[in-house]
C-alpha cells in the first residue's frame, strides 16, 4: 500500500537520527573525537603542563611569585612590596583575608583540573589501540607514564601546601586523591594514605617512563642538555624530529619522575629510599657512553646565556609570557620583588648565583636575573620561558639530609659542599656539626639555590622551622579554599 | 442529473448526529485548496466485486462500498442506523448492487457524480416532478465559490457548484418550504427562498466566526467542539483592536495568563523586548539578581519561560513576533495545557502560541492599505521631583547650609553657596531635567497586500514600514519588510510557497539612562551662555570646601558623536506540500529556511569620558568600537499525515509525523580604539585592533517524532491522545531522546437530551488533560565533555587542549506534569458564554548547575535537580448585552490566579543565597548597590518573592528601625540571616475586561487590565526620601514628610540626615513593602466604516477610519516611580483601513 511506502520511508529516515543529533561544537572538542587519534592524547597532555605552567599555578604563584613571597624572598616596603599590594597582604600569613584567598584557591583549582585532565588521560588511553600510535605501545606507556606522574607530582605539591608536614603531622584527613575521571567529589585521605598514592603513581610512571627515555643512545641523547632543552643537534647528537619527543626537559621524563620521587621519599622520611632514588640522578653523571654527562652542574661560563642553570636543571615547564609577567615585578614602579636581605644572603663572594644571577639598578636592591630579560650578556633567547621545577643540587641536599639523618655529619657536609663548589664557592667553609646547625646550613644554602623557584617555603615547613618571628604555626597549612567547602 | 460537476474528494470533518443533516452538508474543509482544485469527471460506474455481509448496519455497507470504489454516501445516519442488511455480491455494478441492498428497505439512492445520495423512497419524486432552480454562489469580491453547498431545507437533497460557483437543484412538488440553505466552509450559511421564476444569484459572506469552530494546533485543525485540550483563540479583527503595533501586548487582554513581566526598568523602550510566560514561571533561568549587568534587555535566547512561537508551522523568535505587522495575522492560539501542546513535546512547557498569517485568496486583485500614525509621548507622572525653589528650600531645611561647628567650619562659604544657588534661581534657572532627554514623537506605519489570482494560482504580496521612534531622544526601532506568497493547486496537490525579507533597524539613546537625569539638580545650568552644553555641571560643594570635583552633565555625552545601532536582517522561506493521497489521508510536507543576520555597532567618540583610557595629553588614542556580527540559520522540516474519518458516530482525527530542526549560531566580535574625532567611525580611521576578532558557533539539532489522536463518539464523547518522542543534541548520549504525552477527556453535555430539551443551554463541555512536556532552553554543548584548545600559544611540545567542561551524560529533559480541569458553559442562545480551568503545573528535574568541591576539578556541572509548581485557575466570561442589527455591545471579563512555588532547590542555589548573604556582609554602611532586595531561593517560596527583614516600624523613642528575628526577638540592628519572604509580587489575580459596543458603523472598543493581592517593594521610598541624598540629588517632594523627629513621633520613615553627611543605606526591610493593586486603561479605540455608497464612488470597497489610545492611564496602589531607565509612554493614534 501507498502508506505503508511513506512509513518506510520515514523509518528509512528517521534511522540515522541518532547519527544526526551528535554533533561537536566548532570552537571546542568533543572529549569523544579528541582521543581517537594519538595527536587528541599528546594534545591533551601538552595541554596539562601548558596549564600548570600558568600565572596562576608555576608560572608565577607556586614559584617567584606567592610561593617565594611566603618565603620571605623579597623585600618589603619602598622598592620592595609595597604596603597596599596583595603580597602584602599575603606576609601576614592570614589565608582568609580577601586578598590572599585568590591565591591558593587559583593554585588549587588548577592543580586540580589538571589532576582531572590526566585522569581523562589515564582512562582513555588504558582502552586504546596501540596502531594507533606512531610509536606503537612505547609511546602509550609514555603518555600514560607522564600523566601519572604529573598526577602524582600535582597531588604532592597540594599535600605539601594545604597539610601539614610530616613534622606536625596530626593523622587528619587533608586533601583528596583523585584517580578517576568524572567524579563528582572524593574524600580527604591523610597525608600518609596520599603519599603512598604518591609513590605508587611515581613508581608505576617510573617504569612507563623509563623504557622511552633509556632504551638506547639516541634515546638517552635526547635526554642531554643540548636535546631537552634546545633540541639543537649536532653531528654526533641528534635530536628527536617529531616535537613531541624532543624537549624531554619540557616534560615528565624519566630523571624528572625520578627526582620527584626523591623528593616524596624525602618528605616522608624515607631517607634511604630517597638516597636511592637521587643516586640514580647523580650517577647519570657518570654515564658517559661516549655522551658527556646528562646533569651536571652548569660551569661559571655558561651563565652568560643561561641564567637558568640549565646543565643541572631536570624539569622545567615553559611560560611563554614569563618575561612579561615578570616584569612589572621589576621596573621601579608599584610593586619590587627584590631580594630580601641581599647583603647577607650568600656567604661567599665567588659564588655566581650571586655575581651571574643578581643584578641592580641601583646598587642597594637586587633582582633575581631568572627570570628578566636584562640584556645583560648575550642572553639565550630561547629559554626565557623556563621555569624550573627540580635540578641536580636537590638531589644533593637529599642525600645530605640522608647522612644528616643518621649522623655522619661529614658526608652530609660534603654533600652540600659539592653544590657549593658546582656554584663556584670554596669548599670547607661550612661549620655543620649537628643536626641543628646543619638544618641552618641547608636552609641557607637553600635560599641562595632556590631563589624564584618555590621551593623554599617548602624547606622551612618540612623542619617546621618559622620564617617570621610573628608566623603561627598553622600559617605552614593552607586553608581548603571555599570552593573545596561544599 | 448527470451533468458534470465539479467535486473533489471532500472529507467529514464532523458529523451533527440526530440533526437532518446530509453529509454533504457535514463536508468541512479544512484545506482550503482541497475546495479549489477541479477535477475532470470520472467514470462514474463501477464494478463492485465481492462484497459479502450478513445482519449488518447499513451504513457499514455504504462504508464499504466506499471502501471499493470513489464512491461516496450521503445519507442520514439517524435514517439509516437502525436497518441490517444482508448482502452477498461477487461482481456486480453499483447500481445493481445498490437496488439489491435497497430492495426491502425504505431507501432508494441517486447517483450524483460520485455521491450516492440516499433518501426515502417516498420522497424520491422529486426527480421527475417539481421544479428546478438554477443559480449561481459568489462572494463579495463576485468571486464564483465552487464546491459550495445548496440543500433544500428539511429535506436530504442537495446539491453542489461547480467551478464556476453554479449549480441546479430540482425541487419536488411536494415540498412546502421553500428554502435553500447554502453553506460553505469559512462562509457564513445563508438561507434563500426562492420561486421559480428567475436564476438565483447568492452571496456568501466570510466568517470568522466559522474559524472559531476550529482550534489550530499548528499540526493540525481540530474541531473545537471536540477538543480536549485549553485553547484560546484571537481573530485578526479582535488583535487589530485591542492593538495595531505590538502583537505581543495585543495578546494580553484576551488571555488572563498570558503575561509580559512588568519592566519597571526599560519602561516603553522600543528596544527592549518583552519576557513573557504563560502561566507563571516554569523554570529558574539563570542566576542572575546579583549581576544584574548580564541581562541584555534584546536578548532573550535561552530564556527558560519564554514560551514557543509557531508561525505558520515554523518555530519564530520572540524578537521576529515582535516586529511582526499585525495585519498580516489571520490569528492567533494560545495552547496552554499538555492536551494541546504534547504534540510539541520539548518546547511545550511554557505554552505554544500558533500564529496564522493571511493567506492569498483567489479573485480579482485585492489592495488593502492600512496606515497607522501614531503620537507617542512620555509618561512623566509617576515622577514626584521638585523644582528649583523647593529644592534649595529642602536644602535649607535639612540644615544643608549650617557649618559644622565642631569641624571648625566657618558658616561664610556655606552662605556662598546658599546665596549663589537662590541667584540662579532668580535669574531663573529652573531646569526641568526630565524633558531633556525625552520627546514627543510622532511615529507612522504602513501596511499594504496585494493579493488574486486564480483558483489553480495565486499570489499575495505584502509590504511593511513601521518606524517607532522611542520616547528618549534619539531611540528608535524602525521595521521595513515585504513577503511574496504564491500557491498553486495541481489536482490533489497543493504547493505554497512564503518568502519574506524583514530588515530592523535600531538605535539605543545615546542620552543613556534616564536615572541620571531623574537625580539632577533643578538649579544647575546645563548650558553655558553662549548656548554649548557644558561637559562639568556646577559644583557647589566648593563653595564650601573648596575642594574642586568634577560633575558631570548627562547632556555632555549625546552631544558627541557616539552611537549604538543595531542591524538586523531576516530572509526566510517557507515552503509546503499538501498530497492529499485519498478522502481520509493528507500528507504534508513543509520546509522552513531562516536566515538572520544582525550587526551592533558600539562607538564611543575619542572626546567621551567613557573611554577606558581616556583623552589625555599623553594618551591620543581614545575612542573605541565594537562590531559583533552573527548569524544563525536555521532549517526546520516537517512532515506529517493525517486521517480524518467519519464512521457511524466514530469521528477520527488521527495524525503521525516527523520534524526536523537544525539551528546554526556563528558569531563574531571585533574591538578597535583610537579614532582621529567622532565623526571618523569606520574602522578603517581606527589606530589599532584590541585583541584579535573573536569568534563562536554553536550548532543544535533536533528531531521530532509525534502522533495524535482525536476521538469523538457521537460529538458527546471526546478523547484526545497524543505523544511525542523528542531528540536533541543539547542533551547526554544517555539520555538522547525523550517521551512526551498527553490525554484528555471530555464531554459535550448540551448533546444529551435532557440538557437540549431544557433549551436554555446551547454549550455545556466538561473536560481534563494531563499529559508531560518538556523544556530545553539551554545551550547547546553545555551536557557534553569538552576540550578547549589552547590556541594563543603553544606548549613547547605541540599544541595543547585542556578539559573545559565536566559534561553528564545523564542529562535530561525538564519536565513538566499538566493537569487541566475546565468546564465551558453558554447559554441563552450563546448571549452569555462562560469558560472555567483549573490547572496544576509542576516541573521536575529542573536544570541547574550543581556545584561541587573544585578539587574535581570543575566548579560545577549541570544536572536534574529541582522542582517548581504552578497552580492555578482562569475564568473567562463574555455576555452579549444587546444584538440587533443596528446595535451591539459585548462585555469581557478574564480573570486568573497562579500560585507559583519552588518545592526543590538544588546545592547551587543554596550557595547563591549565601553568595547574597556575604554580599550584605561585605557591603558598607554607606553603599547604595544593596538598598534593593535581592532575589533568593528558599523552598515553598517562589521565584517572586521579596526577601528582607521583618521591621516593626520606627521606634518612637529612638528613631531606630526595629527589626524582628526569626526567633521573635526585637533588634534594632539589620542581621543579612535573618532575612525572610516579606512580600510577592505575584497578584492574587489578575486580568482584563473591556467592553465593544457597534452602532451602525461605528465601533467602540476598551479594554482594561487590573491586578490585584500582590506586593512591590517601593524602591522610591528607599532611594528617593529615606535614603534621600537631599545635598546632592534631586528628591521627592515626600522627603521631608513623614518623617521622625523627636521621641514620641510616630513616624514612616528615619529620622533626616542632617546637612551632608553620607546616608546610612536602608536594607530590605518589610517597612517598603506595599499591597500592589493595579488598574490600568489598555487601549480605546472608536472606529468607523465609512458608508459603501460613498466608498463605492471611490472605487473602494471599504474605507474604515480609526482613533485609539494606549496606555491612557494606570491607577496604582504603590506611588513609585516607573521607567527607571527608560520612562514609559502613552500613545494616541490614528489609522486608516483601506480595500479595493
Amino acid at each position: 500500500m501507498k502508506i505503508l511506502k511513506y512509513i518506510l520511508i520515514s523509518v528509512f529516515f528517521l534511522s540515522s537520527c541518532s547519527n544526526w543529533l551528535d554533533i561537536s561544537p566548532e570552537d571546542e572538542v568533543v572529549e569523544e573525537k579528541l582521543f581517537k587519534e594519538a595527536s587528541g592524547y599528546r594534545n591533551a597532555l601538552n595541554g596539562i603542563y601548558k596549564q600548570i605552567a600558568e600565572p596562576s599555578l608555576y608560572g608565577k604563584e607556586a614559584t617567584w611569585g606567592f610561593m617565594d613571597v611566603l618565603a620571605q624572598t623579597y623585600n618589603t616596603g619602598w622598592g620592595g612590596i609595597q604596603t597596599y599590594d596583595s603580597y602584602y597582604k599575603a606576609l601576614t600569613y592570614d589565608y582568609e583575608l580577601d586578598a590572599v584567598k585568590p591565591y591558593i584557591e587559583s593554585m588549587w583549582e588548577n592543580a586540580y583540573n589538571s589532576i582531572a585532565n590526566c585522569n581523562n588521560i589515564i582512562k582513555n588511553i588504558s582502552k586504546v589501540d596501540k596502531s594507533k600510535f606512531p610509536q606503537g605501545q612505547l609511546e602509550i606507556d609514555l603518555i600514560k607514564g607522564e600523566s601519572l606522574g604529573l598526577r602524582a607530582f600535582l597531588h604532592f605539591d597540594m599535600l605539601r601546601m594545604f597539610a601539614p608536614a610530616p613534622i606536625n603531622d596530626d593523622g587528619k584527613s587533608y586533601i583528596p586523591y583523585y584517580k578517576n575521571y568524572p567524579s563528582l567529589g572524593n574524600e580527604n585521605l591523610i597525608a600518609k594514605e596520599v603519599m603512598s598514592n604518591v609513590v605508587a603513581d611515581l613508581v608505576e610512571a617510573q617504569t612507563l617512563v623509563v623504557q622511552f627515555d633509556t632504551m638506547d643512545i639516541l634515546h638517552k641523547q635526547w635526554l642531554s642538555e643540548r636535546c631537552r632543552f634546545y633540541a639543537s643537534s649536532s653531528s654526533s647528537i641528534k635530536t628527536a624530529e617529531d616535537v613531541f619527543f624532543a624537549f624531554r626537559g619540557f616534560r615528565m621524563n624519566y630523571m624528572a619522575i625520578t627526582a620527584i620521587l626523591a623528593r616524596a621519599y624525602n618528605y616522608m622520611g624515607e631517607y634511604e629510599k630517597s638516597k636511592i632514588e637521587a643516586e640514580k640522578i647523580i650517577n647519570l653523571q657518570d654515564d658517559k657512553g661516549g655522551l658527556g654527562s646528562l646533569v651536571y652542574f652548569t660551569p661559571a661560563e655558561k651563565l652568560n646565556k643561561s641564567k637558568k642553570m640549565t646543565c643541572d636543571l631536570i624539569f622545567s615547564l615553559s611560560y611563554p609570557k614569563l618575561v612579561d609577567a615578570f616584569n612589572p615585578y621589576c621596573d621601579d614602579i608599584d610593586t619590587e620583588l627584590t631580594i630580601n636581605n641581599f647583603r647577607n644572603l650568600f656567604d661567599d663572594a665567588a659564588d655566581y648565583r650571586k655575581k651571574s644571577l643578581t643584578y641592580t639598578t641601583n646598587t642597594w636592591n637586587y633582582y633575581s636575573s631568572k627570570y628578566k630579560n636584562n640584556n645583560l650578556g648575550n642572553v639565550e633567547e630561547s629559554i626565557l620561558d623556563m621555569i624550573p621545577m627540580i635540578r641536580l643540587s636537590e638531589m644533593y641536599y637529599i642525600i645530605a639530609e640522608y647522612y644528616a639523618n643518621n649522623g655522619n655529619f661529614t658526608k652530609a657536609t660534603e654533600y652540600l659542599d659539592d653544590v657549593r663548589e658546582g656554584r663556584n664557592c670554596t669548599k670547607g667553609a661550612l661549620n655543620i656539626t649537628d643536626m641543628d646547625s646543619f638544618k641552618m646550613e641547608l636552609l641557607k644554602e637553600v635560599r641562595r639555590e632556590f631563589l624564584g623557584e618555590g621551593q623554599v617555603f617548602f624547606y622551612y615547613k618540612k623542619f617546621n622551622e618559622k620564617l617570621s618571628r610573628k608566623m603561627k604555626d598553622e600559617a605552614f597549612v593552607f586553608p581548603l579554599p571555599k570552593s573545596e567547602k561544599i | 442529473m448527470k451533468k458534470k460537476q465539479e467535486f473533489p474528494f471532500f472529507r467529514n470533518e464532523k458529523r451533527k448526529i440526530k440533526q437532518i443533516v446530509m453529509r454533504l452538508m457535514l463536508v468541512k474543509l479544512i484545506m482550503l485548496f482541497c475546495l479549489t482544485t477541479s477535477f475532470g469527471a470520472v467514470k462514474s460506474q463501477k464494478v463492485i466485486k465481492n462484497l459479502n455481509v450478513k445482519n449488518v448496519e447499513l451504513f457499514k455497507v455504504f462504508e464499504k462500498i466506499e471502501a471499493k470504489t470513489d464512491f461516496y454516501f450521503v445519507f442520514n445516519y439517524d435514517d439509516v442506523k437502525n436497518h441490517l442488511v444482508t448482502i452477498d455480491v461477487k461482481s456486480s455494478e453499483l447500481n445493481a448492487c445498490l437496488d439489491k441492498l435497497l430492495k426491502d428497505l425504505p431507501f432508494t439512492y441517486e447517483i450524483n457524480n460520485k455521491m450516492v445520495l440516499i433518501s426515502y423512497k417516498g420522497k424520491k419524486n422529486h426527480q421527475t416532478k417539481g421544479i428546478k432552480i438554477k443559480g449561481k454562489i459568489i462572494d463579495k469580491q463576485k468571486e464564483p465559490i465552487p464546491g459550495a453547498t445548496i440543500r433544500i431545507k428539511g429535506t436530504l437533497i442537495g446539491v453542489s457548484t461547480n467551478i464556476n460557483g453554479e449549480f441546479s437543484i430540482n425541487i419536488p412538488e411536494s415540498q412546502k418550504l421553500k428554502v435553500l440553505i447554502v453553506s460553505f466552509v469559512g462562509m457564513k450559511t445563508v438561507e434563500v427562498n426562492y420561486s421559480k421564476t428567475k436564476d438565483l444569484v447568492i452571496i456568501l459572506e466570510e466568517d470568522t466566526k466559522e474559524l472559531e469552530d476550529v482550534v489550530i494546533t499548528g499540526y493540525s485543525k481540530i474541531n473545537k467542539n471536540s477538543f480536549t485540550g485549553n485553547a484560546i483563540s484571537i481573530s485578526k479583527e479582535d488583535l487589530l483592536k485591542a492593538s495595531k503595533t505590538n502583537i505581543i501586548k495585543a495578546i494580553e487582554s484576551f488571555d488572563p495568563s498570558f503575561r509580559i513581566k512588568e519592566n519597571n526598568e526599560w519602561g516603553s523602550d522600543p528596544n527592549a523586548l518583552p519576557e513573557i510566560n504563560i502561566r507563571g514561571n516554569s523554570s529558574l533561568g539563570s542566576m542572575k539578581d546579583l549581576n544584574k549587568g548580564d541581562i541584555s534587555k534584546s536578548n532573550l535566547k535561552n530564556n527558560p519561560n519564554l514560551p514557543t512561537f509557531i508561525m505558520d508551522g515554523f518555530e519564530i523568535s520572540v524578537t521576529k513576533l515582535y516586529d511582526y505587522d499585525p495585519n498580516r495575522i489571520a490569528s492567533i492560539t494560545i495552547l496552554k495545557d499538555a492536551a494541546a501542546t504534547a504534540m510539541y513535546g520539548s518546547r511545550a512547557a511554557n505554552g505554544v502560541i500558533i500564529i496564522t498569517t493571511v493567506a492569498p485568496k483567489a479573485g480579482k486583485i485585492n489592495v488593502s492599505y492600512n496606515a497607522v500614525l501614531d503620537l507617542t509621548y512620555p509618561d512623566l507622572t509617576d515622577y514626584n521631583l521638585m523644582n528649583s525653589v523647593e529644592k534649595l528650600e529642602t536644602e535649607s531645611l535639612a540644615k544643608c547650609f549650617v557649618a559644622d561647628k565642631e569641624a571648625y567650619d566657618t558658616q561664610y562659604g556655606y552662605n556662598a553657596e546658599y546665596y549663589a544657588k537662590m541667584a540662579n534661581i532668580k535669574s531663573g534657572v529652573n531646569t526641568y531635567w526630565l524633558a531633556k532627554p525625552t520627546r514627543t514623537v510622532l511615529n507612522n506605519k504602513h501596511s499594504l497586500y496585494i493579493d488574486g489570482g486564480s483558483q489553480t494560482l495565486r499570489f499575495g504580496v505584502d509590504l511593511q514600514y513601521n518606524n517607532q521612534n522611542g520616547v528618549m531622544k534619539e531611540s528608535f526601532r524602525n521595521r521595513k519588510g515585504a513577503g511574496f506568497s504564491l500557491q498553486y493547486s495541481y489536482k490533489n496537490f497543493l504547493i505554497k510557497n512564503y518568502v519574506q525579507y524583514l530588515i530592523t533597524d535600531s538605535k539605543e539613546s545615546p542620552y543613556g539612562i534616564f536615572s541620571d537625569y531623574t537625580k539632577q539638580l533643578p538649579y544647575d545650568k546645563y548650558k553655558d551662555e553662549n548656548g554649548h552644553i557644558l561637559k562639568d555641571l556646577k559644583d557647589w560643594n566648593k563653595f564650601s570646601n573648596g575642594v574642586s570635583k568634577n560633575i558631570v552633565n548627562p547632556l555632555f555625552e549625546p552631544s558627541l558623536h557616539n552611537f549604538n545601532k543595531t542591524k538586523r536582517e531576516e530572509l526566510s522561506n517557507n515552503l509546503s506540500l499538501n498530497w492529499q493521497i485519498n478522502r481520509d489521508l493528507l500528507w504534508k510536507v513543509q520546509l522552513g529556511i531562516t536566515k538572520t543576520t544582525s550587526e551592533i555597532n558600539k562607538f564611543l567618540d575619542p572626546n567621551s569620558l567613557n573611554n577606558s583610557n581616556p583623552l589625555t595629553l599623553t594618551n591620543l588614542i581614545a575612542g573605541e568600537l565594537n562590531i559583533t556580527n552573527s548569524e544563525y540559520l536555521k532549517f526546520d522540516m516537517n512532515s506529517t499525515l493525517s486521517y480524518n474519518k467519519a464512521i457511524g458516530g466514530h469521528v477520527i482525527n488521527a495524525l503521525l509525523g516527523v520534524n526536523l530542526m537544525e539551528t546554526t549560531d556563528n558569531g563574531n566580535s571585533a574591538n578597535y580604539r583610537g579614532f582621529p574625532s567622532g565623526d571618523l567611525s569606520s574602522p578603517n580611521y581606527a589606530k589599532e585592533m584590541v585583541d584579535k576578532t573573536s569568534f563562536n558557533e554553536s550548532t543544535s539539532r533536533m528531531v521530532g517524532l509525534l502522533s495524535s489522536v482525536n476521538y469523538s463518539y457521537v460529538d458527546t464523547y471526546l478523547l484526545d491522545i497524543s505523544f511525542r518522542l523528542d531528540g536533541s543534541s543539547s542533551f547526554g548520549t544517555d539520555k538522547r531522546f525523550a517521551p512526551f504525552w498527553s490525554f484528555g477527556l471530555g464531554i459535550n453535555l448540551h448533546k444529551y437530551d435532557f440538557i437540549k430539551d431544557l433549551k436554555l443551554i446551547n454549550l455545556l463541555k466538561i473536560r481534563a488533560s494531563y499529559g508531560s512536556t518538556g523544556k530545553s532552553n539551554f545551550s547547546a554543548y553545555e551536557a557534553r565533555t569538552t576540550y578547549k584548545i589552547m590556541t594563543s600559544d603553544w606548549y613547547r611540545t605541540g599544541y595543547g587542549s585542556v578539559l573545559e567542561a565536566l559534561g553528564n551524560n545523564k542529562l535530561k529533559w525538564e519536565t513538566t506534569n499538566n493537569l487541566d480541569v475546565g468546564f465551558e458553559l453558554s447559554v441563552l442562545d450563546n448571549r452569555c458564554y462562560v469558560k472555567a480551568s483549573y490547572y496544576d503545573k509542576r516541573t521536575t528535574d529542573l536544570i541547574s548547575p550543581v556545584t561541587i568541591k573544585s578539587s574535581t576539578g570543575f566548579r560545577h556541572y549541570k544536572d536534574n535537580v529541582g522542582e517548581m509548581s504552578n497552580k492555578g485557575y482562569e475564568l473567562a466570561l463574555r455576555v452579549v448585552a444587546l444584538k440587533s442589527d443596528d446595535l451591539n455591545l459585548i462585555f469581557n471579563l478574564n480573570f486568573a490566579h497562579n500560585k507559583s512555588v519552588l518545592e526543590k532547590i538544588s546545592d547551587s542555589m543554596k550557595d547563591y543565597n549565601r553568595s547574597v548573604i556575604e554580599k550584605y556582609k561585605n557591603a558598607g554602611r554607606y553603599d547604595r548597590d544593596i538598598s534593593v532586595p535581592f532575589l533568593q531561593y528558599t523552598e515553598g517560596a517562589s521565584l517572586s518573592s521579596i526577601y528582607g527583614m521583618k521591621s516593626n516600624g520606627i521606634n518612637p523613642a529612638t528613631g531606630e528601625e526595629v527589626f524582628v528575628l526569626s526567633n521573635g526577638d526585637l533588634t534594632d540592628s539589620w542581621v543579612a540571616e535573618n532575612q525572610v519572604v516579606i512580600g510577592n509580587t505575584e497578584p492574587k489575580g489578575q486580568g482584563s475586561f473591556g467592553f465593544n459596543l457597534g452602532y451602525r458603523r461605528f465601533n467602540f472598543y476598551t479594554s482594561f487590565m487590573y491586578e490585584f493581592g500582590g506586593e512591590r517593594y517601593n524602591q522610591t521610598l528607599v532611594d528617593k526620601v529615606e535614603n534621600a541624598r537631599i545635598y546632592s540629588e534631586n528628591v521627592d517632594k515626600r522627603v521631608l514628610k513623614d518623617r521622625w523627629k523627636k521621641p514620641g513621633d510616630i513616624a514612616k520613615y528615619k529620622s533626616i540626615v542632617i546637612g551632608r553627611d553620607a546616608v546610612e543605606t536602608t536594607r530590605s526591610t518589610s517597612r517598603f513593602v506595599q499591597d500592589y493593586n493595579m488598574l490600568k486603561l489598555n487601549s480605546v479605540e472608536l472606529s468607523y466604516d465609512v458608508p459603501s455608497e460613498f466608498v463605492k464612488k471611490m472605487n473602494m470597497s471599504m474605507v474604515r477610519l480609526t482613533f485609539g489610545m494606549n496606555d491612557v492611564f494606570c491607577l496604582s496602589s504603590v506611588k513609585q516611580e516607573r521607567g527607571l531607565s527608560y520612562p514609559f509612554a502613552r500613545s494616541m493614534n490614528f489609522s486608516l483601513k483601506i480595500t479595493f
